[in-house]
């Protein structure tokens, strides 16, 4: 009962998620709906799923793929992000034009 | 309630579909395609916690570490374009 509630609850932070996807302006607003509201959301899954299963082994699986997941989401968005940015494909996140900054670092 | 949150899983599944449809650039499909693979982590986290059994949960592992592969190839091809 408790693992079902959690998973309903991440599920509905999924569909928050993808409703900002879907909704939001621009590319970098899209990847922020998605990043932060995806992370949390497949926690709550496999958090609902590890107290459903209860089995060590099983519990020990969702437990590394959430950290899996906790640690390789958030930079995948940020390194997606970061080369829009350079590339320069703002989507009138930028009206004057600035373009992407000077590639000299 | 399992399948409450499946369905609720397909919708947002739904609306990442139609951005990577839709999407206007390279970016947006890649975000897209990355809620998908959450979506897709987490009905096969429901499923196997509504079945009992621990068989598919490798499959999570490994979609965890698959996709920022991806991500980054894609992050460096869009950045190599624009050059």
């Amino acid at each position: 009962m408790i693992g079902e509630a959690l998973a309903l609850a991440g599920s509905v932070i999924v569909l928050l998620a993808a409703i900002g996807v879907v909704r939001f302006t621009d590319v970098f607003s899209r990847m922020h709906a998605l990043a932060k509201g995806s992370t949390l959301g497949i926690l709550l899954l496999f958090a609902g799923a590890a107290v459903n299963l209860g089995d060590v082994e099983a519990v020990t699986t969702v437990v590394l793929a959430a950290v899996l997941h906790v640690v390789t989401l958030p930079p995948g968005s940020n390194l997606v992000s970061r080369a829009a940015y350079r590339a320069g494909v703002a989507g009138g996140v930028d009206p004057d034009g600035g373009g992407p900054p000077p590639s000299g670092e | 309630m399992t399948t409450a949150s499946n369905v609720i899983l397909i919708l947002a599944a739904c609306g990442f579909m139609y951005r990577a449809l839709r999407g206007p650039t390279l970016a947006d499909r890649t975000v897209a395609m990355n809620g998908i693979l959450v979506v897709l982590s987490g009905v096969i986290a429901t499923r196997a916690a509504h079945l009992h059994t621990g068989t598919f949960l490798a499959t999570l592992v490994a979609l965890a570490v698959i996709g920022p592969v991806g991500n980054g190839m894609i992050a460096r091809y869009i950045e190599r374009r624009a050059q």
